[in-house]
């Protein structure tokens, strides 16, 4: 694999890659290099030349069913073997991977069993957005998952639509997320910033659907969950375009959907270009713009416009504020 | 028509071991095997959505009579018997019987088809209710369609048999109605089965 | 030896539109399915362009993203659908009758009925596409990926209107292919030539027989899952609802994965056809051969769980799947050192048709090998529906099919045409294909271990993808290059091409026996078949040698 493994998983997958992998070249370094010595070794030289006419051989035939059967079996060894440690683990295969009823409750039973988990993440996909819901339910994120580094972590996914699946490259092992059904996984890994998107085609802007997470210390973590916290409970100051011009860009999606010339906000998923959206009389074309209903429809723009394609990211009142301020600059 | 003579011709030219006649027939299998594997789909789903729900069929679905498909199960079984007798009847070259048995055997075929929709209107659940009803019709609409199929297909028989087309050594279209019509009622048992009496 | 006089003139090829509208000649009728399934290929292989071009560079917009996913759509069911499965058809229907001596195929009207049901649903659904980019067809085409796995291809996140389209396209499709396939055993049980036994049967021949069952078992599957999202979309049917997304899956997979090896079996019976001749060898193991082309045709069956390793299924099922994945390796293993041993101790003619078959060995091998990687559970969680993916089934159906394809033009469009195509321009056309078709796929499987997902119509440039998919986007102009050489080929080989004469190639088989092209009712004089080269037989027989050792099978 060409992204280095963070996780355990992801190690284990990497080895069994390791050996296949040297196993595939041997036998396509014997196959391509028949083929080469064939062609120029027996080259036609006369045109009127008969080769002795050869039609088998069944030795030949028992010898390379029989070898190809063993290396089958060998590699199969292997991927059960590198199976059970991740089962053993508890890791996010089987047999624990997906419970297909919410409701089951022996099956969450045997999750809690076989792991001792130090974090549990409600996850929610869907189009074209992953959503994560902290314990307690008052800290959420959109795009970056932000966790606890070399703790593990278990997400609850679940979807909102249609199939997704949550993926991060340098974690391993990728699940669907099917309607009606929660997909578990877990990862433990160091500090660090890992990038992954959505990998199953999901509708029209799949390609947007991309997912962080950033691994933090668990000091710096603990401090960033109090922030959270207190940012929900506590006072709300004037919106700073500033910030709301990175939460736009960097912090929250916002530019995956929409098109403000200039910016990296270049998406094509939103009907209008927001470059001047502060000139523009509607919001969605269905309410006046102003800054109360800005507000409104940032915080649930369904309740405004049902049907709409822009989801509820779940935005903080402080960052809620700040995104007016900033969309109120675009002239 | 050179072009239909010419194709009679490669036939036979062709031929390994004399088998032209059979080419319709080996057709007709081959037609039963694709069939059978539609059922076949159309049976996985049903008991794929079966395992998947909680409840099957849902709360207040109305309970089914046995009443009219015992009555089809009859129809289909007599008029089976007909065909068999009516391909009998022609391979020791009694065309009056062959006339007499797919006529009636395709008027069964008829009233297996009534007595069907009849039921479809008093089942008290639609396609559209849930996945079950879904299942449920489409087992039943697509086996009933078949019926029609042939029904169809006999019709064609009897036509030419009242013409005087089919003798001991030319019955390969009777053969293979005669055929698909037993894999008709074939598929009939098991979705009575299914539908009807598995718990 | 059966005789028949028949005149050998070959003027009914050129009868006006109306002959070839109403024609159930099995040649015609062939030459409308290569020729109806090539423009498809050109259909879908522009569509490939304008996806390479979109990738080419990091963000790109040269098509919106929902045109750009009905261009993968289109371009996956095109490649499949549209040409794969039905321009191997169409060389059955031109060769498979001439091979085994006969004069048409079984049922010659159904197989008009075949061609016909495939034109019209070609036509509707690529007919669709072209309203939808011209904004006539409210929604465009199907986007939801040639799997349109649900929910996403229900009516609440499709709505549009070319969905259905493609749903009853595909339907149409699947009843075309079946009844070719019922023609096809038909003729090869009932009609081949005195003294075509079993071991005498030509490989091509062999390879229709498995592919034409397999069709026979798998599609009604797929038509069933069609009828019933048809029903769901139209019909309130609740089918496919809400939980119930790897029912879908598993009808789906149950006729799309075995349809792998329909494309690639007949493929393996030209190259298998085609190796033999141009090294004057007869076929290394051919009992063997054949009896591996049937098992991979039984093992195709058992394993399409392997494409829902990540879907939830249960693990012990996964496990089985897993192993009978990769036991198909064994068979196919055994057809390729077959093969290998062919080529070995051989007098080797480089000609084009040669050339590409080694483009099939020597690209097929790789997706034969990733294909093992990616049976195993742990590897397929981490390589699922990345471009490591598509690497490896475009190193199978187009390192594998389609220089199949192109092995079967050059080696059989001189029968059909009655001229040789040029054999510079042939090798041109490989080695501009070849490298082409490196440079467009194995970067891919670099870019998947880098873990880009398929399907995405653009992507940033942080990822360090820009590279990999640069090279890819130059190697698919390389291949549209190698394909216009061909074209240009073909049509100066119709207009000043060397005549082809009967047997341009020394061949093996019965339709060498015949004129190119051959007359109305293919042969003049039934040779009669005592080994499994009857032709070479004949040859060795009027140089006065002895009738070559017809060693028994």
């Amino acid at each position: 694999m060409l992204v280095p493994p963070a996780s355990y998983d992801a190690r284990l997958i990497n080895d069994l890659f390791g050996i296949v992998y040297v196993l595939s070249f041997i036998i396509f370094i014997l196959v391509e290099g028949l083929i080469v010595f064939s062609v120029i070794k027996f080259r036609r030289r006369r045109a009127d030349e008969t080769p002795n006419q050869v039609h088998g051989n069944t030795a030949a035939e028992i010898g390379w069913t029989v070898a190809p059967a063993l290396v089958v079996g060998v590699v199969f060894g292997f991927a059960v073997d590198t199976l059970g440690r991740m089962t053993a683990r508890g890791s996010p295969t089987m047999p624990l991977a997906h419970v297909h009823n919410i409701n089951d409750k022996e099956a969450l039973r045997r999750i809690e069993e076989a792991k001792q988990v130090d974090l549990v993440i409600e996850v929610v996909g869907r189009q074209w957005v992953w959503q994560y819901k902290y314990p307690g339910g008052n800290v959420t994120a959109n795009e970056t998952l932000i966790v606890p580094a070399n703790k593990t972590i278990r997400l609850d996914m679940t979807t909102a639509d249609v199939i997704h699946a949550w993926w991060m490259p340098a974690f391993g092992p990728m699940l669907y997320v099917n309607p009606g059904e929660v997909s578990y996984v877990w990862f433990n890994v160091p500090p660090g910033e890992y990038i992954g998107q959505c990998n199953v085609f999901c509708g029209v802007a799949h390609a947007q659907m991309i997912s962080k997470v950033r691994a933090l210390p668990e000091d710096e973590y603990n401090r960033w969950f109090q922030e959270q916290t207190a940012g929900v409970s506590g006072r709300v100051a004037v919106g700073d375009p500033q910030r709301g011009k990175d939460i736009f860009m960097n912090q929250n999606i916002c530019w995956s959907c929409h098109t403000i010339d200039g910016t990296k906000a270049q998406g094509n998923v939103a009907p209008r270009s927001l470059t001047r959206f502060a000139t523009y009389d509607t919001i969605a074309e269905v309410v006046p713009n102003t800054a109360e209903n800005l507000r409104d429809w940032l915080h649930d723009p369904q309740a405004i416009k049902p049907g709409t394609a822009m989801p509820n990211l779940n935005l903080k009142p402080q960052e809620i504020e700040d995104l007016v301020a900033y969309l109120q600059t675009l002239r | 028509m050179s072009t239909l003579s010419r194709t009679r011709d490669g036939k036979t030219a062709g031929a390994v071991s004399g088998s032209r006649r059979n080419t319709g027939l080996i057709g007709a299998v081959l037609f039963i095997v694709s069939e059978s594997m539609f059922f076949l789909g159309l049976f996985l789903a049903w008991f794929s959505l079966r395992t998947m729900s909680q409840t099957w069929p849902p709360p207040d679905t109305p309970a089914l009579s046995m009443t009219l498909p015992a009555i089809n199960t009859l129809i289909l079984a007599i008029s089976v018997a007909l065909m068999a007798w009516a391909d009998r009847g022609i391979a020791a070259g009694d065309t009056r019987r062959l006339q007499t048995g797919v006529g009636a055997a395709a008027i069964l075929g008829l009233l297996f088809m009534a007595v069907q929709v009849y039921e479809f209107a008093n089942l008290g659940f639609a396609p559209y209710s849930h996945a079950y009803g879904s299942a449920f019709f489409f087992l039943m609409g697509f086996h009933v369609a078949r019926v029609f199929g042939g029904v169809v297909f006999m019709t064609i028989i009897l036509v030419r048999a009242f013409m005087g087309q089919f003798s001991p050594s030319r019955r390969t279209a009777v053969q293979a109605c005669a055929l698909y019509w037993y894999f008709i009622a074939g598929v009939w048992l098991a979705v009575f089965w299914t539908l009807y009496l598995l718990k | 030896m059966a005789t028949i006089s028949i005149p050998a003139r070959t003027d009914y090829m050129k009868r006006g539109i109306a002959g070839w509208l109403a024609t159930v000649d099995h040649k015609r009728i062939g030459i409308m399915y290569l020729a109806s399934t090539f423009v498809f290929f050109l259909l879908s292989g522009l569509m490939a362009l304008v996806i390479r071009l979109q990738l080419a560079a990091p963000g790109l917009q040269i098509v919106n993203q929902d045109l750009y996913n009905q261009l993968f759509t289109m371009h996956g069911t095109g490649m499949i659908f549209l040409f794969t499965i039905p321009c191997l058809v169409g060389f059955a229907n031109y060769f498979l009758p001439l091979q085994i001596g006969a004069r048409d195929v079984a049922f010659p009207r159904l197989n008009a009925l075949s061609l016909w049901l495939l034109v019209f649903a070609g036509v509707v659904m690529e007919g669709g596409f072209v309203l939808g980019i011209l904004g006539l067809l409210p929604g465009g085409a199907s986007n939801a990926a040639w799997t349109a796995y649900v929910p996403l291809s229900n009516k609440q996140f499709s709505p549009q209107i070319g969905m259905d389209i493609w749903l009853l396209g595909v339907v149409l499709l699947g009843v075309s292919s079946t009844l070719g396939a019922v023609n096809f055993l038909v003729t090869a049980y009932t009609m081949r030539a005195q003294g075509m036994t079993i071991w005498r049967i030509p490989m091509f021949v062999w390879a229709m027989i498995v592919t034409a069952a397999m069709v026979l078992i798998a599609t009604p599957v797929l038509t069933a899952a069609l009828a019933m999202l048809i029903a769901d979309r139209n019909f309130a049917t609740q089918f496919f609802n809400t939980a119930n997304a790897r029912l879908w899956q598993h009808m789906f997979w149950f006729y799309s994965h075995p349809a792998v090896y329909i494309m690639i079996l007949p493929a393996m019976g030209i190259v298998s056809e085609i190796l033999p001749v141009f090294s004057r060898k007869p076929l290394f193991g051919l009992k063997a051969v054949v009896v591996s082309t049937i098992l991979i045709g039984i093992l195709g069956f058992t394993t399409w769980v392997h494409h829902m390793f990540v879907s939830g299924v249960d693990p012990i099922v996964e496990r089985f799947f897993m192993l009978t994945t990769m036991i198909i390796a064994v068979p196919t293993g055994v057809k390729m050192f077959n093969w290998l041993f062919t080529l070995w101790g051989g007098s080797i003619s480089l000609k084009t048709p040669l050339l590409m078959c080694l483009g099939f060995l020597s690209t097929f091998v790789i997706g034969g090998l990733t294909g093992v990687i990616q049976a195993l559970i742990p590897l397929d969680m981490q390589l699922h529906n990345t471009y490591w993916v598509v690497a490896h089934f475009h190193y199978v159906l187009f390192g594998g099919s389609v220089f199949g394809i192109f092995a079967g033009f050059y080696y059989w469009l001189p029968k059909i045409t009655g001229r040789l195509l040029n054999d510079t321009l042939g090798k041109i056309n490989f080695a501009l294909m070849w490298v082409g078709f490196n440079l467009t796929f194995f970067p891919m499987h670099l870019l998947g271990l880098m873990g880009m997902p398929r399907r995405i119509a653009t992507y940033t440039g942080d990822r360090g993808w820009d590279l990999g998919n640069l090279i890819a986007t130059i190697g698919a102009f390389m291949i549209a290059v190698s394909v216009l050489i061909f074209m240009a080929n073909f049509i100066q080989s119709l207009r000043r091409g060397e005549p082809a004469g009967n047997d341009p190639w020394e061949g093996n088989t019965l339709e060498w026996t015949t004129t190119s092209p051959p007359p109305e009712h293919n042969f003049a004089v039934l040779p009669s078949v005592n080994s499994e080269r009857p032709v070479r037989d004949l040859r060795l027989a009027a140089a006065g040698q002895p009738p070559a050792a017809s060693r028994e099978h």
